[in-house]
């Protein structure tokens, strides 16, 4: 749609582990087409290790994960040191949903916790695509600053 | 169709996919619902509710750690008729290795109880320890020994859906997979009502949420 998508930013997307949420994820990947984005939709009940396989593949700038069902932290568990692994050291690293099945829990810890993980950013459900890709925008282009490539 | 010959054979198999599948007994199983839970049977309360055109209310909520569970559904069953207990999703995908290395953890932090993991013994805690029938929710495209476990730990009600639970949950088990595995359901229920025991088929179900999902 007359965007060079490769220059906007190539994100992979999807819901991970056993969770089958899917409305947010087609939200989320019809919200970032229509601003541009080379998206890799892995829909939902995704391994992590499919995420970083599809980044590697992709050349992504990004790693965009839903979780709406209570499980993220067990699901992420070394995110962060399995894209070093992968030479993916400093790819970005986004998390959006329910994220604990802990409801009494401060959202400042959760975010904590995620981002003591390797995130980036976490998301709270319900946040709209147009502040994430807001974000998005700004992270990609210092990711592709520091790596010389702008 | 699955013959009767096919589904012992099958259940050898599924029986076996977790240790705890040793502890039912379906002639004890059948035994225990009639001896201790002919007042929390879910089939006989809907019955009655229906011949007497009674409304119920239906209470849900499930956590991965047992006494946390039994206690919310000591605070629903002040006022619900009816209670649910979801499984896990690590349960509904079979993953019980990771189910047990998180339990070695600490406590269990989960979306549901995983029933397989806790088995028999432990699961019959629920119905005794709650004054009202307990219905079993499980979306999953193989929910074949969390049927065997949980009919056993006392369930009386199972909210599930062949098509429903193909077409929400599963990634990449094929139709005819799925079809297999509910008939062996499906049979066992059969066994149960056979015996004596009724046990409840909700399809669609108290917000069957995969169909929004």
């Amino acid at each position: 749609m007359g965007y060079d998508k490769e220059k906007v930013g190539t994100v992979v997307l999807g819901v991970i582990g056993s969770d089958i949420h899917s409305i947010g994820n087609r939200i989320m990947e019809y919200a970032l087409k229509e601003e541009g984005f080379n998206v890799i939709n892995l829909g939902v009940q995704v391994p992590l290790e499919e995420f970083i396989k599809a980044a590697i593949e992709s050349n992504a700038d990004a790693i965009l994960i839903g979780s709406l069902y209570g499980h993220a932290m067990m699901d992420c568990e070394g995110i962060r040191d399995k894209c070093i692994e992968a030479g993916l050291g400093d790819i970005i690293l986004y998390i959006g949903g329910n994220l604990t099945t802990d409801y009494t829990k401060p959202w400042e810890e959760i975010e904590q916790t995620f981002k003591a993980m390797g995130f980036d950013r976490v998301f709270r459900s319900g946040v709209l695509p147009s502040e994430v890709i807001k974000v998005l925008r700004e992270d990609i282009r210092k990711r592709r600053e520091r790596r010389g490539k702008c | 169709m699955l013959s009767e010959e096919e589904f012992y054979r099958m259940r050898e198999k599924v029986l076996s996919q977790w240790p705890t599948g040793k502890e039912v007994n379906l002639d004890e199983a059948i035994d225990y619902h009639k001896n201790f839970l002919s007042q929390k049977n879910c089939a006989r309360l809907y019955k009655k509710a229906k011949e007497e055109k009674i409304i119920l209310f239906s209470g849900w909520a499930s956590v991965g750690d047992l006494d946390e569970h039994i206690q919310r559904h000591k605070i629903m069953e002040q006022e619900a008729d009816v209670l649910n207990t979801s499984v896990d999703s690590y349960t509904r995908a079979l993953k019980f290795q990771e189910i047990q290395r998180m339990m070695e953890k600490g406590k269990l932090k989960l979306n549901g109880v995983p029933v397989v993991n806790y088995g028999v013994r432990k699961c019959r805690r629920i119905v005794e320890e709650v004054s009202k029938p307990e219905h079993l929710r499980i979306g999953a495209p193989d929910a074949r020994l969390v049927a065997e476990i949980g009919f056993a730990a006392g369930f009386s009600g199972f909210v599930t859906q062949p098509l429903g639970d193909f077409m929400y949950y599963c990634r990449d088990t094929p139709i005819d997979d799925v079809v297999q595995n509910y008939r062996y359901v499906y049979r066992l229920i059969g066994i149960y009502e056979e015996a004596g025991v009724p046990i409840v088929i909700d399809s669609n179900g108290l917000g069957k949420t995969g169909m929004t999902m």
